[in-house]
């Protein structure tokens, strides 16, 4: 009798895991010599091609935290800050505590005179952990509370210290899911990367309308409302509105938006 | 305690000996009166001992009435600080322009000037006013004013909005509705108190406001705003009776809605002529000034302009004047490090720094900043200059690095940060090639619903235990539910029985299914049970009499067939008899199952 159902739970479980994966894998080794071919282009100085390159990595889908990182040295390094910052910000993303994404996030914001993104305190502290690490956690408190309460309600002698231990691990879960909520609010209020020069945020979404302050190659920005081909963006307490052409999400969905990962030609 | 006391008492004294000397502060309220209304005149002694009433100055115009005198004590900062307020009532007797005072007052040896105060006494009521019918318009009304009519782009203005009343007490929340305009943008109103102004020859009581626009936009702005205010009006009385007294009927207010005339403003574009090379749309008027640090650096370091600009316009919009340095410098774009503005957002004070490097040791001079803005008091263009800026480059000592200034970055103001002097090299390939899923795996249906399992299983636990210990508590309640299983067994075994033919043992079994059953619905051992007491209890609980006397059927037959005399059955049944015990079984398990039914 309680065979099928761990069977159906283990079917379950293989079943979501499997709904949640992508497109068919291309061969590895394809993959790891388009890499080292893009990697070879940019000790040559080739860095258009490098560029290149790497790109169409992230065309595929295999947007890793190397391949955005080394395309932020490839733009770097061919002039391009823009385009730079942008693919840093996507590596960090990804792997948050990675101190050489840092340096050279910055190294590139301080060469282009551009000031660093300020995240609020909550998202300093929490995005020291990727989503999905919060997620793991999350569920790790959350099976580990059942598993105490559970323990709590069948064995009463030890009721006390299991009741303990289970709103311990429901805390963990809450700071957890707090974690999670403040990854969100990148998804609610985007990250944007002005990739042309010479920018200016203006009061209003209008081409004649008074610039409001200026906002150069590099800056990165929180989108706070879209208006046909306008965005809304914040930097630090003021607001203004530039075009869309000129900025870039830092949130990539490389199987939606391939043709978004190269920046307008200049 | 004598110690105590004696301290007490120093302090006392020396506070005493230390007050101040005298002065004497005049009022009276309000300036502006009516025939037959009254203002209050105080006058305030300090720094005087048992002061005098002030000797008043003669008033032909106006009746005095002494109204109090009051005296207050304080120490403040060890110092005794006494003072006297004389208060009186002044009746005006005439209209016109009055001057009361100056005059001196003496206390002891010592004298104060008192200053002149200007009265104005009008006529009750305006010329012509008696016998005119009066207005809710003529009692309330507001008024929006700007100090002029035309504006540039851009320009910060004030807005004054001034709410008349007479013979009214109005509530005192103020609002302002409908004052958009499309190109104008207001910063909040500041509520700038009360006076009095004589307006068609009456006096009103005047609630002024001022806020501040920015045009942000060219064109011509009609403001048309509703000003709700509240009237305080009486409750209306229902008799002569006591409750209809004030005391107890106090006003209610109620919200009335002004429109001011419609106040039309012109927002002109700023001058194409004249207009500088450099000016980026800061208009009002501004001081600006600029310094570099420092002045001597070596070659490939790092030099900071720093740039304030303080003024009062859109100070906001204010952006740091380009500096034409060519290409004898490496630039970096100007970073904004302070910014101090006014809570009405009209003035304040930017402070921008920009970074530049040298590239050889020719590079000696930094070029002038020019801030232009437009001021629209003087209708022209201005420029103020600063710099330009000698600097002494000496050469680098290694010529390799690359060392960047980080105005915004942690670190004491003017301090060069070195960074390193290039990137961090590119990462090897990623041990995985995973492709990025279109949806995060933890979104997926299947993992949130996995996520309910453990949920589940707390839940079946808890009832489960529950269960369990509310069955341990209650024997009666586990047997009623144990007792399907045992007459369940005793069925299975009759079945048994009927299968090798022993008619004997069916009959056992059938027994055994009967008393195990009812043994356990009603919590007694199975010696206890007998067919009657079974059939009473049925009835009693008003089981179908039918289903009654079946089972008391049974349970007679398998008495007799157990303790009875030996039956035709006793040997092996043949099929018919067999077909009918059967039959007997499934009967049972209907009335069994039947039983399940009712409450015994």
């Amino acid at each position: 009798m309680r065979r099928p159902a761990a069977t159906l739970l283990l079917l379950m479980a293989t079943a979501g895991l499997a709904a949640a994966a992508g497109p068919e894998a291309v061969q590895p080794a394809r993959l790891q010599q388009q890499f080292h071919e893009a990697g070879r282009a940019y000790d040559e100085g080739r860095m258009p091609d490098a560029v290149r390159l790497y790109e169409d990595l992230i065309g595929r889908g295999y947007a890793a935290m190397e391949v955005s990182f080394n395309l932020g040295n490839a733009s770097f390094k061919g002039g391009r800050l823009g385009p730079a910052v942008l693919h840093y910000r996507r590596a960090w993303r990804l792997a948050p505590r990675d101190p050489d994404t840092a340096a050279n996030l910055r190294f590139a914001l301080q060469a282009g005179g551009v000031s660093e993104p300020v995240l609020s305190g909550p998202e300093s502290l929490f995005t020291r952990l990727t989503e999905q690490e919060w997620i793991l956690a999350a569920m790790a408190g959350w099976w580990a509370a059942c598993l105490f309460l559970g323990l709590a309600i069948f064995f009463r002698a030890r009721r006390g210290l299991s009741l303990r231990l289970a709103a311990g691990a429901g805390f963990v879960t809450l700071v957890a899911l707090l974690g999670v909520w403040t990854w969100r609010g990148f998804a609610r209020e985007p990250e944007v990367v002005v990739m042309e020069s010479a920018q200016q945020a203006l009061y209003a979404p209008l081409a004649t309308s008074t610039p409001h302050f200026p906002v150069p190659e590099g800056s990165v920005l929180r989108a706070r409302e879209f208006q046909g081909d306008w965005v809304k963006v914040a930097l630090g307490d003021r607001t203004g509105w530039i075009r869309r052409a000129v900025c870039a999400p830092v949130l990539l969905n490389p199987t939606a938006d391939a043709g978004a990962v190269r920046p307008p030609d200049r | 305690m004598a110690l105590g006391f004696l301290l007490v008492l120093g302090v006392l004294l020396s506070a005493a000996a230390a007050r101040a000397a005298l002065t004497v502060e005049f009022e009276i309220e309000p300036k502006l009166l009516r025939i037959g209304e009254a203002a209050t005149m105080s006058f305030t002694v300090r720094g005087a001992s048992g002061p005098e009433k002030p000797a008043l100055p003669e008033m032909k115009a106006f009746q005095v009435f002494p109204a109090g005198t009051q005296q207050s004590v304080t120490i403040v900062n060890g110092r005794f600080d006494r003072s006297v307020t004389f208060t009186y009532r002044l009746v005006p007797t005439m209209t016109g322009d009055y001057s009361i005072g100056p005059f001196t007052y003496t206390a002891g040896k010592e004298e104060a000037e008192v200053p002149a105060i200007p009265i104005r006494v009008v006529a009750r009521e305006g010329a012509g006013g008696e016998g005119k019918q009066q207005t809710l318009d003529d009692l309330l009304f507001a008024r929006l004013t700007t100090e002029r009519k035309e504006y540039y782009l851009q320009e910060v203005f004030d807005l004054a909005l001034a709410v008349y009343s007479r013979g009214l007490t109005l509530g005192r929340e103020t609002g302002l509705l409908n004052l958009e305009a499309a190109g104008l943008s207001f910063f909040p109103f500041k509520d700038l108190g009360t006076d009095r102004e004589v307006v068609g020859g009456n006096v009103y009581e005047v609630h002024r406001f001022l806020g501040r626009a920015k045009a942000a936009a060219t064109g011509s702005f009609t403001l048309a705003p509703v000003v709700r205010t509240a009237v305080a009006v009486p409750r209306r009385g229902r008799g002569q009776g006591i409750f209809d007294d004030p005391f107890f009927s106090p006003a209610e207010l109620r919200q009335t809605d002004l429109r001011p005339p419609p106040l039309t403003v012109e927002v002109r574009p700023l001058p194409a002529s004249g207009r500088p090379a450099g000016f980026s749309g800061a208009v009002g008027t501004f001081t600006f000034s600029a310094d570099v640090r420092p002045a001597t650096v070596a070659e490939g370091e790092p030099v900071t302009l720093t740039m304030e600009i303080r003024g009062r316009g859109n100070v906001e919009a204010v952006t740091a004047p380009p500096v034409p340095a060519g290409d004898v410098f490496k630039v970096y774009d100007p970073k904004l490090i302070k910014k101090e503005i006014s809570e009405d957002r009209a003035e304040g004070t930017l402070v921008f720094e920009q970074v530049f490097i040298p590239r050889s040791t020719s590079s000696t001079l930094l070029p002038a900043a020019t801030f232009s803005f437009f001021d629209p008091v003087q209708k022209s263009y201005r420029k103020i200059t600063g710099g330009p800026f000698p600097l002494r480059v000496t050469p680098s000592a290694s010529p390799g690095a690359v060392v960047v200034k980080a105005p915004a970055a942690a670190g004491p103001e003017g301090a060069t940060l070195t960074l390193g002097s290039d990137i961090v090299y590119l990462k090897p390939a990623p041990r995985d090639w995973k492709p990025f899923p279109p949806r995060p795996w933890y979104v997926s249906p299947w993992f949130l619903a996995l996520q309910l399992v453990p949920l589940g299983i707390v839940a079946a636990l808890f009832f489960g235990v529950r269960r369990r210990e509310e069955l341990s508590r209650d024997v009666a309640k586990a047997r009623r539910q144990k007792a399907p299983r045992a007459a369940q067994a005793g069925i299975r075994a009759a079945e048994d029985a009927l299968r090798h033919g022993d008619a004997r043992r069916f009959h056992e079994a059938l027994w055994e299914a009967l008393a195990a059953y009812f043994g356990h619905r009603l919590n007694l051992s199975p010696g206890e049970i007998s067919g009657d007491f079974v059939t009473e209890r049925l009835s009693r609980a008003g089981f179908d009499p039918a289903g009654t006397a079946r089972l008391g059927e049974l349970f007679r037959r398998s008495e007799e067939e157990r303790f009875g005399r030996p039956s035709p059955s006793a040997s092996p049944l043949a099929a018919e008899e067999r077909q009918k015990l059967s039959g007997l079984l499934d009967e049972l398990g209907r009335l069994l199952r039947s039983c399940e039914k009712v409450k015994l």
